[in-house]
Order: C-alpha cells, then structure tokens, then sequence
C-alpha cells in the first residue's frame, strides 16, 4: 500500500499520457518483417508516487476540515439510585432515615448516529463539533421494600437523547500505519446532553463528557474538486453523562462506539 | 406508652365530610356536589385560650402556635396564611364565630391528643369556623430540644393547623403493631395520624406531602404553572380499588407525595408535583385506623399486594401526566 493523495492521481494521469505518447510513436516505426525479433525498446520508467505529499493537499493539513457520519452505539449504564427516606420516629433529632425503599435506574443500550465536524488546527490538533442522536431506554429496579421483598423491575421506556458536544481530536502521528491512511487518533471533550421521552411529556437537560481514541483509515484517494479524501472512521469512547433521567446528581457511565465514513476538504 | 395517640380532625360539627379524591384532603357535600372543605379567605385569624398546663404557659402556647402557623405560611407555592387576634377567656368548641386554640382537660380520651372541629357553611362550604383542643390529660413540652416523656405541643399544634386549613389525614408512614398497640416507626408527613412518641421533635416542619396539600386547596401565584399532576386508577380484577394508598416518588429529589383513591372506580389524583419522573408505589392503607382517613371503612379494600407502575411517570410543568393504570393482585 503506498500512500495516496490528489498529487498521487495527478501523478498516474500524467504517466497515462505518456503511456498513450508512446505507443503512438511505436506506432510510426516501420513495420516488422515477419519472425523478425522486435528490436529492444528502452522503456522509460513511469514516474514514480511522491515520497512527500505536498504539504498543501494533504488531508489533515492545518486550515482544512472534516465532515464524519456514522452508526453510534451507547451501552449500558447505571443511573444513579434513589431512596425513599422517611423520617424515623425517635427522640433526640431527625438521625438516619428510615429506608422504605430503593429504585436503582439503569439506562439500556442504544442505537443511534452521530455526525461531527473537525476543523484541523494543525497537523496533529484538530477541534471537532459533534451531534449525536441515540433511541435509548431506561428502566428501574426496586429493592429493599419490606412489603414487596420479591422486588419490582419495570420494562423500561423509551427515551430519545441528543448530544451536542465539542472536543479536542488529537492525531497520534507515531502510530499511523498503512503508510499514513491509517491514522490514530485520542480525542476528549463534552457538551449538552438534552433527554426527551417517548411521550413527549418531559425534557430534561444535563452534561455529557467523554474520552478515548479512534481510527481513520482513508480509502479513497480522491484529490480532485473539494473532497481531498474519503474514509472510515471508528472510535470508541468512555461517556459520562449527568443529569438527564439520571435518579442521582452523580455521574452515568458508559462505553461508546461509533463507526461511519469522513470525507476531508 | 405504646398505644397509638391518635391526632383527630373528627369532630365536624355540621356534616360528615368524605375524603376528595386524591391527596388528604377533606370534602363537605354541598347541593349534591362535593367540594373541597376550605377557607374563603386568608389570613385565619385565630384567638388562644389564657389557660396552660404544667410546663405550658398561654405564651408558651402562642408561641408553638405562632411558630407552626409560620411554618404552614413559609410552605412552598401556598398562600395560607394566619395572624394571632388575641387570648381568650372562650373555650375550644364554642360556637361563637372564633378560631380558638386551647387546652381542655378530656382524660376520657385516653388516646387522643387533639382534635379539630369545623364550622361549615353548607351553602358555600367554606369552613367558617374551625377550633383546636389539645388534651390535658396529657403530658406536654415546649422545649426547644423536647423532653423525654412529654409531647412535642409545636408538631401536635402543626399537625392540627393543618386540618384547620382543610388538610385530612395522610398515610404516609409506616407502623408496627405490638403488645401495647400500634406504633409508628418513620412517617414522611406531619399529618399522619398517629403521633411520634413523646419526647420527639421531629415533626415540626411539613414536608413536601403536606406542603402539596396545602398548595393544592390555596395556590399561590405560581403554583399552577410550576407543578404537575398525576391521576389514573387502581384496579384490582379490573374493577376499581376503593382506599388504595398510592404514592409518587421522585427518585432525584427524593420527594414523597402520597394520594388515596377515594371513589369505588379506584380513581386518584396526586397534585403539586414538581416537574420531573416519578415512581409510582401503591399500598394498602394497613397502617393506621381506616376510620383515620374514610368515613365507611368496610368499603375499603385492604387486602392487595404492594404493586408499582411498570414505568416512570413523567409530569411536566403545569400540566399532568397521561392517565395511569395500576392492576394490583390480592395478599
């Protein structure tokens, strides 16, 4: 595998003409007797791929941008639990509650998809904008209720969240790989978190944080018009989310996954 | 003392009252309809007897009254409200046109620390006077910290202000019967109707269950906009449970609010919520008297499991959740 890019293509379409050149003055040369041995043709090498990309056309380059859609996936994850208290009878102050019962929320996993927007900052930074959307589900389990000991699980509901966020993309240069189409990445960042049930009955809003790291490997070597470059991009995060649904002001967390294609400007 | 001391709102002098469907909160009949058992305007204005008990001086009693007064005035989203007039010679019960709150010595109500009584007018049905007796017979304190073997006069005072702004009794507690009676173990109410023992100060502040009530018979200016509701119905075999004790719980905030469905058709209504997701936890009433909160007890079904909604009731701002179905299974 060689490394590509819009020069690379220039570079072919221009050793396809010469090609073509020559075969036309092969094609002004006298013909050859018959069982004559064709006289040996110094062929000249084509020229060969650029060992350097040129700076200015190569995606990543700083000034220049990215778009990325992709299948996102958000697993499991516990959302806090809350105790119904009640005020014990006794002298001497309000002392521990008197635990009635417990309900533990947990959000199930979900599908849903993201885009991002990433304008490089340099060769190695980028600044990227994310909108997620994700059809999740909640649920909660009761316990430690003296009247039901058997407990009580719910089904779960439906619940649609959406993630406006922002992070900082840091390219490992050290590890690309498949002489630089593969191209690794760590990321960090945070932003809104806006939760919507199904019934459309109540919003509520909170914090989504993140970090992990990823790949782009560039597939295409597209170097002509506005996209310089086309490829997939996976990534894998740890998602904390506050607020929202949670049952808790604590923290919810949870693996996430995406995997979709980038085309870079 | 193990027996339950029951703290009474029984003593209706015109009419037997019938709960409203939903929170603890009385209805009288008027024309055939039934409405909600209030005041037509606010502030009461009360009167308190110039007699004290051992360990209570009238002043003491202002105080504690003044103070639970505040303390229903300072409830989150109500505009109730009460202003002291003056001390009075009038006892508890006399129908004379004043609020009076006062002790009466009634060692013949060996259980009972205090009660309320009504004045209804029937055309209206606004309370047009309402008296509070606190009994005698019984020992009681005004210590900042409490006394042990004494009553706290402030949360039996709060709890009886609350019926005389209309609030009937809540079931939001937990009891234990032994061999001297029935005992509460933890309440999330001041109106539960089974006081804490003597010595214990704990019930001096109304909680958000109370708080709800309140707001709900005298909204302030933003109550409405700001809360939500819960209705729906309790069916057992399909058919309506009369008596269920249902209760939302908001597992963020920690906020109880609990309801009692008060028709045959099983039909409750929980209001004054703060916008959020609730668990909704139905129970029989087993834990104190039936007699405490319905006036025809035999009708009450007591003899269901614990059951919970199958999933998060959201209530939204100033509106209500859709209605709520919950099957409950027999014991």
């Amino acid at each position: 595998m060689r490394p590509f890019s819009p020069v690379h293509v220039a570079a072919c379409i221009v050793a396809g003409v010469a090609l073509s050149a020559g075969v036309a003055a092969a094609q002004t040369k006298p013909a050859r007797r018959p069982g004559q041995k064709p006289a040996p043709q110094k062929v000249e090498p084509l020229p060969s791929r650029p060992a350097v990309i040129p700076v200015s056309r190569e995606p990543g380059r700083p000034g220049s941008f990215e778009i990325a859609a992709a299948a996102h996936w958000l697993g499991a994850g516990n959302a806090g639990t809350g105790t119904a208290t009640l005020t014990p009878n006794q002298a001497g102050g309000a002392g521990q509650g008197f635990t009635w019962f417990r309900a533990n929320g947990e959000y199930q996993p979900s599908a849903g998809v993201r885009a991002t927007f990433a304008y490089n900052l340099s060769r190695t930074l980028s600044a990227e904008a994310g909108f997620t959307y994700s059809a999740s589900r909640i649920r909660y389990i009761v316990s430690d209720d003296p009247e039901l000991s058997s407990g009580f699980t719910s089904p779960g509901q439906r619940l649609s969240e959406y993630f406006v966020d922002g992070a900082v993309v840091v390219r490992l240069k050290r590890l690309a790989f498949a002489h630089g189409r593969g191209r690794p990445f760590a990321l960090a960042g945070g932003g809104y978190l806006r939760q919507l049930h199904a019934g459309r009955a109540l919003v509520e809003t909170g914090q989504v944080y993140y970090a992990g790291g990823g790949v782009k490997y560039l597939l295409s070597p597209w170097g002509r018009g506005l996209v310089r470059a086309f490829g997939l991009r996976l990534d894998a995060r740890a998602c904390v989310r506050s607020g929202g649904f949670g049952f808790s002001d604590g923290a919810t967390i949870s693996p996430a996954a995406s995997a979709g294609i980038v085309a870079a400007f | 003392m193990r027996r339950a001391l029951l703290l009474c709102a029984a003593l209706l002098t015109l009419q037997a009252t019938a709960a409203l469907e939903g929170y603890q909160i009385y209805g009288v009949q008027v024309d055939g309809r039934l409405v909600e058992l209030k005041w037509g305007s606010q502030p009461v204005r009360y009167y308190v007897t110039n007699r004290g008990v051992p360990g209570v001086s009238p002043d003491d009693l202002r105080g504690a009254a003044a103070r639970a007064f505040a303390s229903w005035q300072g409830a989150a989203r109500s505009a109730a409200s009460a202003e002291f007039v003056a001390f009075t010679s009038a006892e508890p019960f006399d129908d004379d046109g004043r609020v009076t709150l006062g002790f009466l010595s009634r060692p013949d109500l060996d259980r009972v620390l205090g009660a309320t009584s009504f004045l209804v007018d029937r055309v209206t049905g606004e309370i047009v006077e309402s008296d509070i007796f606190f009994n005698a017979a019984f020992p009681w304190s005004v210590a900042a910290n409490g006394e042990s073997g004494r009553f706290d006069l402030e949360s039996i005072v709060l709890h009886e202000t609350g019926h005389l702004f209309g609030l009937g009794h809540s079931a939001l507690g937990e009891t234990e019967l032994g061999a001297g009676g029935r005992r509460v173990i933890a309440a999330e109410t001041v109106m539960f109707p089974i006081a804490f023992s003597a010595g214990t100060t704990t019930a001096r502040t109304p909680r958000p269950d109370d708080e709800a009530g309140l707001s709900r018979l005298y909204p302030d200016a933003g109550a409405e906009g700001e809360t939500g509701t819960i209705s729906g119905r309790v069916a057992r075999d399909g058919r309506g449970v009369l008596g269920a004790h249902v209760v939302a719980f908001n597992p963020k905030t920690g906020v109880l609010v609990g309801g009692l469905t008060s028709s045959d058709d099983g039909r409750f209504v929980i209001g004054g919520l703060d916008p959020g997701a609730y668990i909704l936890r139905v129970e029989p009433l087993d834990d104190a008297d039936v007699e405490s909160f319905f006036d025809s007890p035999a009708e009450v079904d007591v003899g269901f499991r614990v059951a919970y909604h199958e999933a998060l009731v959201l209530v939204p701002k100033g509106g209500g959740a859709r209605a709520i179905e919950i099957e409950v299974v027999a014991k």
